[in-house]
């Protein structure tokens, strides 16, 4: 272990960790788990999410009540316990991570599919549809989903950076993808123990990286509420 | 004016939010991959001594009955006892609820005291100077992660500067010295009631890094929130009106947009601040900091039931009740909320 902790350099341009590993190359490999772990959490969860809301919010009555009723255990549920309990039900690793976050992240989602379906269930174009003979699930599809996407995408967006925040966090206490996976938190995690010696970037880069990353996704998300603002 | 059924209503559906949240809690703590019978009995224990244990915590009967039972114990205030330390769960939680609750309500003290005036500078602001410079802090401050903001706070406050100590909530030889009275279980408050200052400055230095640390996402999400906010409001005709009335800059701000501007924010903070009474788990542990996060995660790893639920218990009941003291004063304020 002869390249064990070496600062950044011309050779190993961020370092390399306490296993001589190139802080560089494992960084790269992170991104990979973090962004498709991101990206598999809010889909899911935005599919969940638009399908309970459209539902709901469509259907109205005790099904609505139902439906928000649920989300509001799973909102009231403390989200980081939640997210614990369940990594650990489902047997930790990068699957159960996934799963995990879908359970605490899908109910914001309906929540706001279901308000924006709400407020435009009873708008004239949306009974002209049903007065034409447009199936529910027509209605649904062609006229209260579209309608319903412009905030969706911006939280979609927005979330994806805080996702990787909270995996990130899981993995720091040694519950997300398992060694010798290349991830942000687990680096972070592994490296904290140098901090104090001085060989900050062990723990350092990557945190920088998720910082960084989450930043990109908030910028963006702003971005695109501006834009679905300026519109109208 | 606050209508009785609308009360009722909400009381309702806070019951039943806290009964699904412990039932969602006990189905998936017994469907832990594990035998806490067999964990308490030990590795080398007989097959006959574990099935001793597991009539004797009642876990051989069906899960409606032993949850039942558990709701049972619940009615006549009993949190149980740890499946692993057999000490009583509401004992342990007088020692570590504190410990948190300080922590927390420190930070978002802190959050609060800081992002509402700024968040309301800024909004008044909008586009100046101070907008953008606290615009940039708050989304740096929200994306950053917060164990690596204890790790930089460490390493800065204790490594290099060494004005702050490490980690802990109070040191070893000034607990040996000065021994601190129990009272409320909030050192602060307890060090400050018996007059013990050496503790209660001692306790004061453990506290700020890790009460910084807490605070720098409800400040982030604070000031942007009431920048938004006081943004939008300024921009109603209710304001123009307030301007054409001839009224002070200081009276419309006081009192025609501040109330309007600030009832989000302090929704949002209530929310913030149930999630972070198990979401400070983080800081706990990179501080050593003896709380209710670090409790139930060590509760988690260890499969010991009674502990994990009374903490999901206690963190939904704040849930449940910030909420509902939010609706309340929302309705108290704003008259068109009830229907």
């Amino acid at each position: 272990m002869v390249h064990k902790l070496l600062p950044p350099s011309s050779v190993h341009l961020l370092g390399t960790d306490e296993m001589g590993r190139d802080v560089l190359a494992r960084l790269l490999y992170g991104a990979r788990t973090s962004l498709a772990l991101a990206v598999l959490v809010v889909g899911s969860s935005v599919v969940v999410g638009i399908a309970v809301g459209l539902a709901a919010g469509y259907t109205g009555g005790w099904a609505d009540e139902t439906a928000m009723r649920t989300t509001d255990v799973f909102l009231a549920f403390p989200p980081l316990l939640l997210a614990i309990l369940l990594v650990t039900v489902l047997g930790g690793g990068f699957a159960s991570t996934v799963l995990a976050l879908t359970v605490v992240w899908w109910p914001v989602y309906a929540v706001l599919v279901r308000g924006q379906v709400v407020s435009l269930r009873s708008r004239p174009f949306v009974e002209a549809a049903r007065a034409t003979g447009v199936p529910p699930l027509g209605i649904m599809r062609r006229h209260l989903l579209p309608n319903a996407l412009g905030p969706l995408l911006v939280q979609a967006t927005v979330d994806l950076g805080v996702v990787i925040l909270a995996a990130a966090g899981l993995s720091f206490i040694g519950l997300g993808p398992q060694p010798p996976t290349a991830d942000w938190g687990m680096m972070i995690a592994s490296g904290r123990q140098y901090v104090l010696g001085g060989r900050w970037w062990v723990a350092g880069v990557p945190s920088l990286a998720i910082m960084l990353t989450a930043l990109a996704f908030a910028v963006l998300g702003d971005g695109l509420r501006d834009a679905s603002n300026r519109g109208r | 004016m606050i209508r009785a059924d609308h009360l009722l209503r909400r009381a309702a559906t806070s019951l039943i939010v806290v009964f699904g949240v412990l039932t969602l809690t006990f189905v998936l703590t017994r469907v832990l991959p594990s035998d806490p019978a067999q964990l308490i009995a030990g590795q080398r224990a007989r097959p006959e001594q574990v099935a001793a244990i597991r009539s004797q915590l009642g876990l051989n009967r069906p899960l409606p009955e032993q949850f039942a039972r558990y709701l049972g114990s619940l009615a006549r205030g009993d949190l149980g006892r740890s499946f692993v330390t057999k000490r009583s769960v509401a004992e342990d939680l007088g020692i570590f609820l504190p410990a948190t609750l300080e922590l927390v309500l420190c930070g978002f003290a802190l959050a609060l005291v800081v992002g509402i005036p700024a968040g309301i500078l800024a909004g008044v602001n909008e586009r100046g100077a101070f907008d953008r410079v606290t615009g940039v802090a708050a989304i740096l401050g929200a994306a950053a992660p917060v164990f690596a903001l204890a790790l930089l706070a460490q390493h800065v406050f204790f490594n290099q500067l060494h004005w702050l100590p490490l980690n802990g909530r109070l040191s070893a030889e000034v607990s040996l010295a000065h021994p601190v009275t129990f009272v409320t279980g909030f050192l602060l408050v307890d060090t400050a009631l018996t007059g013990n200052w050496v503790a209660w400055r001692d306790a004061l230095g453990h506290l700020i890094l890790p009460a910084l640390v807490v605070a720098v996402y409800p400040l982030a999400i604070v000031l942007r929130m009431m920048r938004n906010s006081m943004v939008d409001v300024l921009h109603q005709p209710h304001i123009t009106v307030a301007r054409a009335k001839g009224l002070s800059e200081r009276a419309i701000l006081l009192h025609h947009a501040l109330p309007n501007a600030i009832l989000p924010v302090l929704t949002i903070a209530g929310l913030m601040f149930a999630y972070a009474i198990t979401g400070t788990l983080l800081v706990e542990l990179l501080f050593r900091w003896p709380g209710v996060g670090k409790y139930v995660a060590d509760a988690i790893v260890a499969k010991d039931f009674p502990p994990i639920l009374a903490v999901t218990l206690v963190s939904t009941v704040i849930f449940v009740g910030v909420t509902f003291l939010m609706d309340l004063l929302r309705v108290t304020l704003d008259p068109r909320v009830t229907r």
